[in-house]
């Protein structure tokens, strides 16, 4: 197991900007070393694609590719609102007073002079990746999902089914059962709502017992049918 | 359940019916009133509420009288009164209908009398009531898939914290879905996950669970830190 990973559960990703091949070679190096995944990019426009593709937790890019600029990572970034928290180095061989304080106010949040130092570099990705964990965002409105786990209907009769399940469920909550059991009861199209407080049957697991609502004539008497009495 | 008033109302245009459904009540301690026309039937809910109301849905006066007198009476008298609706007409829609329109159950037509008793207790639970026996349910055919409502408390980029009124043990697996969790993921279909953790939030005492993303998940997690980042204001003011 590598150290990204045993400090916080989640592999971080590290997108490297830069037109040196042997660069990003030693880069990768470095950085997989360390522990993080490394993604690179030439180029303005495949920087953009790996940005929207993998929102990587830091980027690091360098001033001069090619023909562009690393500038233009930060417009881009500082355009796009989903991107605008992606915090960003840069990296140059010439370094001047001028540049530094242009990326800085461009949106780097430091600037990083060539030739690289292995340790330096890991140093930084490590201080700058701990500084800016995303924040939890707490609704103010609680989305809603519906869920669907799996479960057991261990007993019937044709009031009600005694539900098995790792789930304890709230009373008088509505719930839909499907299976090919009450498909071929004709019991999926009923309703189904649970009645009273479920009993343990095993530690997390609790039987509920379910009601059935507008049960057809049908059905009731393909249950009464099963016929194995408990 | 009061002691003093044991009234149930029914509407059916047929007296021999009511007369039947008398018999069968009487046995259980419940005093049955019949109306014959949905005037009748409202001139008596009136004058004493009852615990709960049988409506045949199929009145010969005019087709689907009963679905609109189950709509009035829940504008008017609210959901508390248990409203069940008996018919022989049996079709799934026809019930589906009625329990849109506010019902609570169904009752098929003709009358079960043991099917009947068990059905009111269900909404007029009495002590000492002896329920139905169960039937074992052959193992092979014990499998199903359960369908609940959860709310999202909140998002990280480790994973996502459920708030419920049901209880998620550690361990269970889940599929979610639904317009936020596609949103999320940016995926077309549900996303697949299970619970690391539960507890009791003390101030809401509202169910939690925990349940984290899986870290080889690169195209989820990429997903969730640009929904994060889009969705959060925590930097705008730096």
């Amino acid at each position: 197991m590598n150290n990204a990973r045993k400090g916080s559960g989640l592999l971080k990703t590290v997108l490297v900007i830069d037109d040196d091949l042997d660069t990003l070679a030693f880069m990768n190096k470095i950085l997989t070393n360390a522990g993080y995944e490394f993604l690179q990019a030439v180029s303005v426009k495949e920087s953009q694609i790996t940005i929207q593709n993998f929102a990587p937790h830091l980027i690091l890019v360098d001033y001069k590719l090619g023909e562009e600029n690393g500038f233009e990572i930060l417009n881009y970034l500082k355009s796009v609102n989903s991107m605008r928290l992606i915090p960003v180095v840069m990296m140059s061989s010439t370094v001047n007073k001028k540049l530094v304080l242009q990326a800085l106010s461009s949106g780097a949040l430091e600037f990083i002079g060539k030739p690289l130092k292995a340790a330096t570099i890991v140093q930084k990705v490590k201080k700058i990746l701990k500084q800016h964990e995303l924040p939890t965002i707490i609704f103010k409105e609680s989305p809603k999902v519906l869920a669907k786990c799996i479960a057991e209907t261990i007993k019937i009769n044709e009031m009600n089914v005694l539900l098995q399940s790792s789930v304890k469920f709230d009373t008088k909550t509505p719930l839909k059962i499907d299976s090919a059991f009450f498909n071929n009861l004709g019991a999926n199209n009923c309703r189904f709502n649970t009645e009273g407080e479920p009993f343990v049957a095993n530690p997390g697991v609790y039987r509920t017992k379910v009601n059935f609502k507008g049960m057809n004539e049908n059905t009731a008497r393909k249950i009464r049918n099963i016929k194995v009495q408990t | 359940m009061s002691s003093t008033n044991q009234t149930i109302l029914n509407l059916d245009d047929d007296p021999d019916f009511n007369n039947i459904l008398r018999v069968i009540l009487k046995k259980e301690g419940f005093k049955l009133k019949s109306a014959t026309t949905p005037e009748e039937f409202a001139k008596l809910i009136n004058k004493e509420p009852p615990l709960l109301c049988l409506v045949d849905i199929n009145l010969d006066v005019a087709m689907g009288a009963g679905y609109q007198m189950i709509q009035a009476m829940r504008n008017r008298l609210g959901f508390e009164l248990p409203i069940l609706v008996i018919s022989r007409r049996a079709s799934q829609e026809d019930i589906g209908r009625a329990l849109e329109l506010g019902a609570n159950d169904f009752i098929p037509k003709p009358i079960d009398d043991t099917y009947l008793i068990q059905k009111i207790n269900q909404y007029l639970p009495r002590e000492n009531f002896k329920p139905l026996p169960y039937f074992k349910v052959s193992q092979k055919d014990w499998p199903c898939e359960v369908s609940f409502n959860l709310e999202i408390y909140s998002l990280s980029e480790f994973g996502i914290t459920f708030t419920s009124n049901h209880f998620l043990s550690k361990g269970t697996y889940l599929q979610v879905d639904g317009e936020f969790v596609r949103d999320l993921t940016g995926e077309q279909r549900p996303l697949k996950l299970s619970i690391h953790n539960s507890w009791i939030d003390e101030k809401s005492h509202r169910f939690m669970a925990f349940s984290e993303f899986n870290g080889e998940d690169i195209q989820l997690l990429s997903s969730v830190r640009a929904f994060i980042i889009k969705n959060s204001g925590a930097r705008d003011n730096a």
